[in-house]
């Protein structure tokens, strides 16, 4: 118990001095496009992800996978456009402007209020959190764009070590598995530093799931789309049912890459296997490969 | 009629977070009440006014709180009990003894999302200054009489009137995880109103100005869509699909704004 003060009374100055509210405008208007333009290529992002997530679900399949990788990476030399284009700018957007509306003027109060669509507020944010420190790794360590690309400007060892993992020449299957079930050790898979980059593989993937379905559904609110309240509960249905198979798809691609079969053999039995005319490389010499091949006979 | 019994009743215990003035600390201090059936927790507060000592047996200042009407219409009434923002003149003891048993403590605060002036006594000033932003008022006055109002189809007069209820209590905004003491939004109490005076087809000629402030600082874009307004909304006001429409409309100004503007 605190000390106890008598009471005093409260002049008519004390009372005016409580709220001077004072409207800055440090964004105005511009708050309202950026917003809406954050919200647009949030949903544009989410539709690469879940076709990225499609094509590495074809992981079970690891001969598939290869072609599937093969079909995209046929869009070259406007690859490296539709990517920046499509991919890096609306998520490099979405996320820089993102993390300022989720760590600024807001005040979690889950515990008090506990309602469903309070702590799906709450999941938005915490899976914002997750996904920019997931997306990073991803991209830093499988891209070429990422510690690749600071190693091919510095040519510190590091970033040589730890980038650039991903191989879609040829050796699609094979590099995944390296970059995420055998990230720090391909010998001994079970190796902690592995199972915590798998573990946080799931997570990334997860999070994306919820990020994006929760999203589909706060969007249509905020474009006004569904105004009300059943439209809003029908949509959430609609975008709960989304998000299970959007999980469902997510979750078959890091089985994919973690612990299938397919991952847990030897993985380069899967190199090779391509469709299109990339030039691959069989007893030194380089050939192009038209076709589906059949590269049993370079088997160990 | 019997008169209830209330001798084997336990005393009700009350928490109240105290604070004498703008600028100084809070402090919390406990009340022992006698209970009798049927008690608010604005007859509490009186009883408490009526014998201002602590449980402890200490002499102390009478709470400050604000009551006006005593019936869940004006909003003045309105804190937290028990952490959750309501109006403590329709708190009924009783309930809350059923859902937490007798002994239960019950805590009294003032509103988190305003100022606090003394005690119990928030500075809900924010929300009138919106209410001006916003123009919340239908335009009628002039030099001449204007006659008659235009007439409004009953299914219109419902949803209009649902949106009417609004008794500027607080608690969409004291709840909303998007509204805090330093920002400068304005929470769902506004969106409503917006809709309430944009959809009145008086009130609809002031409709643009309305909406500049829904798209400037603090406006639609802010709302998190937690929806937590709408479930503690004590006049049940439907707030999201206030929201909803908001952003319906903003969708269609800044089109318009876009392109013919
Ligand atoms: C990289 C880190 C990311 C951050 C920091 C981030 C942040 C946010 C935040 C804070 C919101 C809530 C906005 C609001 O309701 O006011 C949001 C919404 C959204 N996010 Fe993300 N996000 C990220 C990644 C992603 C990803 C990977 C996707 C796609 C899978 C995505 C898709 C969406 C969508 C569709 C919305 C809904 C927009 C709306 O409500 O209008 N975001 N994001
Ligand atoms: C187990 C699941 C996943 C696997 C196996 C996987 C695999 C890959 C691979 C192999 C690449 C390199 C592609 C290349 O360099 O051409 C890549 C790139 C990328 N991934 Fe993933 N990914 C997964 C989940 C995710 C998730 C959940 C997100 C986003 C939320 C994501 C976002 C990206 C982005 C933005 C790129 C760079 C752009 C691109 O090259 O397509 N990935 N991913
Ligand atoms: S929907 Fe959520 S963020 Fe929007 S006003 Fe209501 S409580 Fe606040
Ligand atoms: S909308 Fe409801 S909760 Fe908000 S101020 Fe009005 S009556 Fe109170
Ligand atoms: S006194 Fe008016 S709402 Fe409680």
């Amino acid at each position: 118990m605190s000390t106890l003060s008598p009471a005093s009374p409260v002049s008519d100055s004390e009372i005016t001095t409580a709220s001077p509210i004072a409207y800055s405008e440090p964004l105005g208007r511009r708050h309202f496009w950026l917003r809406r333009l954050h919200s647009l290529l949030g949903l544009l992002f989410g539709g690469y992800v879940v076709v990225h997530l499609l094509v590495n679900a074809t992981g079970l399949w690891p001969r598939a996978y290869q072609q599937n990788v093969d079909k995209i990476h046929s869009l070259q030399p406007m690859l490296p456009l539709i990517e920046i284009a499509t991919i890096f700018i609306p998520l490099l957007f979405h996320a820089i402007y993102g993390a300022y509306i989720a760590s600024v003027g807001l005040k979690f109060n889950t515990t008090k209020y506990n309602y469903g669509g309070n702590v799906r507020y709450f999941l938005q944010r915490i899976t914002a959190w997750v996904l920019l420190a997931f997306i990073a790794f991803h991209i830093a360590t499988l891209h070429k764009w990422g510690f690749e690309a600071i190693y091919n400007m510095t040519h510190i060892d590091f970033f040589h070590r730890w980038g650039g993992m991903f191989n879609e020449h040829n050796q699609a299957f094979q590099s995944t598995v390296h970059g995420i079930r055998g990230f720090f050790n391909t010998e001994n898979a079970m190796n902690p530093g592995n199972v915590l980059v798998m573990a946080f593989y799931l997570a990334g993937v997860w999070s994306a799931c919820f990020h994006f379905a929760n999203g589909l559904w706060t969007s249509a609110i905020a474009w006004g789309l569904t105004v009300t309240a059943r439209s809003q509960k029908r949509w959430g249905d609609a975008c709960l049912g989304f998000g299970v198979v959007v999980t469902l798809i997510g979750t078959m691609a890091w089985v994919a890459f973690t612990v299938a079969p397919a991952a847990r053999g030897d993985v380069s039995r899967w190199d090779n296997y391509t469709r299109t005319t990339h030039e691959i490389q069989v007893d030194g010499q380089s050939i192009d490969v038209k076709g589906e091949p059949s590269n049993e006979s370079t088997q160990p | 009629m019997t008169v209830p019994q209330t001798q084997n009743q336990p005393p009700i215990v009350f928490n109240i977070k105290r604070q004498d003035k703008p600028d100084s600390m809070p402090y919390w201090q406990t009340f022992s009440v006698p209970y009798r059936p049927n008690m608010n927790v604005t007859s509490v507060l009186q009883y408490i006014s009526a014998y201002p000592q602590t449980a402890e047996g200490e002499k102390t200042a009478p709470i400050n709180y604000d009551v006006a009407c005593l019936e869940e219409v004006c909003g003045s009434c309105t804190m937290l009990i028990n952490g959750v923002a309501r109006q403590a003149c329709s708190a009924l003891i009783d309930q809350m003894r059923g859902e937490k048993g007798a002994e239960a403590t019950i805590t009294i605060e003032p509103m988190s999302k305003f100022p606090v002036v003394r005690d119990l006594i928030v500075d809900r000033t924010r929300m009138f200054e919106n209410l001006k932003r916003i123009k919340g008022w239908i335009p009628v006055d002039g030099y001449y009489n204007l006659g008659a109002g235009p007439k409004i189809e009953p299914r219109k007069q419902d949803s209009l009137y649902a949106l009417s209820r609004c008794m500027t209590c607080g608690c969409c905004l004291e709840a909303c995880p998007q509204f805090t003491l330093e920002n400068a939004f304005v929470g769902a109490q506004i969106f409503s109103q917006v809709r309430y005076f944009n959809m009145h087809p008086t009130g609809k000629v002031d409709a643009d100005e309305r909406m500049e402030v829904m798209m400037g600082d603090g406006g639609i874009t802010d709302c998190g869509n937690a929806q937590n307004c709408v479930k503690v909304c004590p006049k049940e006001i439907p707030l999201t699909e206030s929201i909803g429409w908001i952003g319906r409309k903003a969708t269609v100004y800044a089109v318009k704004e876009f392109l013919v503007k």
